[in-house]
């Protein structure tokens, strides 16, 4: 299996070139540029995530992010040494916040969606709280062509 | 936030002038917008033509500038680039949105 890891300071600004990268992997495993982007966008989602929740907008951290391609599957880990999330919380099903519509828009957040579009895009998701470091690993299925 | 500004009669188009619209943007943008927004054009086009990536804050900001805009005004979406299409699909902002090709082809459906 192939691996590499990218390394970012904890700033929302340090997550585009990083997201570039992501996409220029996804293409290069063979998955068509709107599913690159998908991927894309719920990598930089985790991140994010990583750097408002875990760290709280702290930028002396980093967040590390390491994509493993396996023979069927690319394999993403956002690893941060912030504070941990609610494991539950996390795999719980926020399918719920892409449920907008014109009746639904009066009350509808203008947060909250990061969690439902990784949800919605990768085959799965698994996260890890650990002493110290904390593991999203989102994993997405390459389909034979 | 890079925004240019135009004016269609009593309407103005705002286009945005940057690659990305993610969560390092999202505030700058909804103020940017949002300043246009104060002007109480009667519509606001909305012109996404040279943005590629988007992610969940800044549909959001797009979302919430929407719903500050009172009754009897309208947003309108223009020249969504494929990654942003896709993502609008994705999280159902497209069934809230009305939404064109490009500003031409709004400004001329809008006022016709």
């Amino acid at each position: 299996m192939r691996k590499i890891t990218f390394k970012i300071e904890s700033r929302l600004d340090a997550t585009p070139l990083l997201g570039q990268m992501v996409n220029a992997l996804c293409s290069a495993a063979g998955l068509s540029p709107t599913d690159a982007g998908f991927v894309e966008v719920s990598v930089v989602e985790a991140a994010n995530n990583a750097i408002e929740h875990a760290y709280l907008g702290d930028p002396n951290n980093f967040v590390e992010v390491s994509v493993s391609l396996a023979p069927d599957a690319l394999i993403f880990d956002v690893f941060d040494s912030g504070k941990s999330a609610d494991p539950d919380f996390v795999h719980s099903n926020h399918q719920g916040a892409l449920s907008l519509s014109e009746e639904t828009l009066a009350h509808a957040s203008e947060r909250g969606r990061g969690l439902a579009i990784i949800q919605q895009v990768m085959d799965s998701i698994e996260y890890t709280p650990g002493s110290g470091r904390n593991r999203f690993r989102l994993i997405k299925r390459l389909r034979a062509t | 936030m890079k925004i240019a500004e135009k004016q269609f009669g009593p309407n103005t188009v705002v286009q945005v002038l940057e690659q990305r619209l993610g969560a390092d943007k999202a505030v700058a943008f909804k103020d940017a917008v949002g300043r246009v927004l104060n002007n109480g054009n009667p519509q606001l086009y909305l012109d996404l033509s040279q943005v590629e990536f988007i992610d969940s804050s800044g549909l959001g900001a797009i979302l919430s500038l929407l719903k500050r805009m009172e009754k009897g005004r309208e947003l309108i979406i223009c020249g969504l680039t494929e990654p942003v299409a896709s993502m609008f699909k994705l999280t159902r902002m497209d069934r809230v949105f009305t939404i064109y090709k490009n500003v031409e082809q709004a400004v001329s459906a809008r006022t016709h």
